[in-house]
């Protein structure tokens, strides 16, 4: 890509813009949003193919495995289909979309993706035992009032505050 | 369902686009947030929270929205206090959350990539350990359980709390990045 | 602009904490039994129709029920499709709001209670009093082989064709 890539939105316009997406959902669909039910579903799909003698006695995949078209035709699956395609068509329009692996400049592109992984697969196990992330409890449980929803998001940020001077390293 | 699905896909993309235009889908923005630099994933969280909140509140209280259609998570203490510091370990590490990291692989980043991937593992090995969690994962239910309940106070009036300490919260974020600037600048 | 923002969301936070409203209490929400007639009508049987459960005792459930209702009893098992349309119902004074706040805990976003219970189904659809035009409740009654009877005991004041002679009430 070449060019400048455009400033970042104004983060209340966006979040005002967030916010109305989210109302949207609970209106449209008697539900918010979402992002690791979708990753839950993936998962049950692939333990299922992989062991399905085992994955029918697990009743966290089978809940996910008992939707009625197959887990991929979940309504989070879908969500997560477009976020994807809504997050590539914004980056293509503002002239963002560029490979590149965002790091520290003290750190290695190795250590950067070992990280990224790391965290990642950290984030599912806190997801599965919550219930949702930052999507499904953090902002649609926020925003309608639920206390477990609170108690994570205060939770989750508590935690990354702690975590974050250890791994300050990593994003100098 | 195909109606579902569709509705399902379309608010997914303006969901994307939003994260995007808000310059969350870049873990080096994002993780500003923890180390007081930048403050934009609070106040987008925040502003989308309040104005949602508002939303709800005001069309079920004219009438135009049934509160009973909308599904509330449900609130489970221990899971979800437990679950919320092991993900704010992982969110600190990774830099993105699950959502965010969609869209940071979405606009080309490497690092997003390896986010959901390795989500992906967390939660398929987490979900095939699921027999020694269930127990704990079952623990502390308390149904439908809002903060109005909680607090013994009208919907109205949490509505209204929540508003106020998101504007103090937005005027306290400004303060500490001017801070941070200056800081950077010396 | 931000200051535009935070006024608008100050004014209806404050107006919100005095305008007295409901709580989001999770309670299930009613539904009319013409309108549960007219869903069940329109569904076919298939998966956008409405998955009705009588809870009262089995022997009322044989007697006489709202047609597709199942009879349910101890550890209810609803339908795999959690976005499908759950409908309960007992006799108009049963309690049957624990249950549905279950099946809500179980993953059932659209769980209703049918307003009036097994009396209102009887009253409204299978022996409706009409008057003429009230063409819907005619139509949905006599689908399901009910006999809408004319206001005030005058059966001429009713498209003739649309209406069954009235029948004494009582009994049922």
């Amino acid at each position: 890509m070449n060019g400048a890539a455009k400033p970042y939105s104004n983060p209340y316009l966006a979040g005002v813009g967030l916010g109305l997406v989210l109302l949207a959902a609970f209106i449209a669909a008697g539900r918010g949003l979402g992002a690791s039910g979708a990753f839950a579903s993936a998962a049950a799909s692939v333990a299922s193919r992989v062991s399905p003698e085992r994955v029918a006695g697990n009743p966290y995949f089978a809940r996910y495995l008992a939707q009625p078209g197959g887990p991929w035709k979940d309504w989070l699956v879908f969500e997560l289909a477009g976020v994807v395609l809504g997050g590539f068509l914004s980056a293509l329009a503002a002239g963002r979309l560029r490979r590149e692996i965002e790091r520290g400049a003290a750190v290695s592109r190795k250590t950067r993706l070992a990280l990224a992984f790391a965290g990642g697969g950290v984030m599912g196990a806190g997801a599965v035992l919550a219930r949702g992330c930052t999507s499904g409890q953090a902002l649609t449980g926020g925003a309608l009032l639920s206390v477990g929803s609170w108690v994570f998001m205060l939770a989750a940020f508590a935690a990354a505050y702690l975590v974050a001077p250890i791994l300050r390293w990593a994003w100098r | 369902m195909i109606a579902s699905l569709a509705m399902a896909f379309a608010i997914g993309i303006a969901f994307g686009w939003t994260l995007e235009r808000a310059g969350l889908g870049s873990a080096k923005k994002l993780v500003g947030q923890f180390y007081l630099t930048d403050l934009t994933v609070f106040k987008v969280m925040f502003s989308a929270i309040a104005t949602a909140m508002l939303g709800v509140f005001w069309l079920a209280r004219l009438g135009l929205l049934d509160l009973g259609q909308v599904w509330i998570p449900q609130t489970f203490l221990a899971p979800q206090l437990v679950g919320g510091l092991i993900f704010g370990c992982g969110f600190a590490c990774a830099g993105l959350c699950p959502g965010t990291s969609c869209v940071a692989a979405a606009s080309g980043r490497g690092d997003g990539a390896l986010v959901v991937a390795g989500m992906f593992c967390g939660v398929l090995a987490t979900g095939a350990s699921f027999g020694a969690l269930q127990t704990f994962y079952e623990s502390g239910a308390e149904g439908t359980f809002t903060l109005p309940e909680l607090l013994h106070l009208p919907y109205g009036v949490v509505v209204a709390i929540v508003v106020v300490v998101a504007l103090l919260g937005f005027r306290l974020a400004e303060r500490l990045e001017r801070r941070a600037a200056a800081h950077a600048s010396r | 602009m931000e200051r535009t923002l935070a006024a608008i969301a100050l004014v209806l936070g404050g107006l919100a904490a005095i305008s007295g409203a409901p709580q989001p209490s999770g309670r299930p929400p009613g539904i009319s039994a013409l309108d549960l007639a007219a869903a069940i009508r329109d569904g076919h049987g298939g998966p956008d129709s409405p998955w009705v459960m009588d809870l009262r005792s089995k022997n009322e459930w044989g007697e006489r029920r709202v047609p597709s209702a199942q009879h349910a009893e101890g550890p209810i098992e609803g339908p795999t499709d959690h976005d499908r349309t759950l409908v309960l119902y007992a006799n108009a004074s049963t309690p049957i709001e624990a249950t549905a706040a279950s099946l809500r805990a179980a993953g059932y976003r659209r769980v209703y209670v049918l307003e009036g219970g097994m009396d209102a189904w009887l009253d409204q659809v299978m022996h409706p009093q009409v008057s003429a035009g009230d063409d819907r409740v005619i139509e949905l009654s006599r689908y399901f082989g009910g006999l809408p009877r004319a206001r005030g005991g005058s059966p001429t004041a009713v498209a003739t064709s649309a209406v069954a002679p009235a029948r004494p009430r009582g009994g049922c």
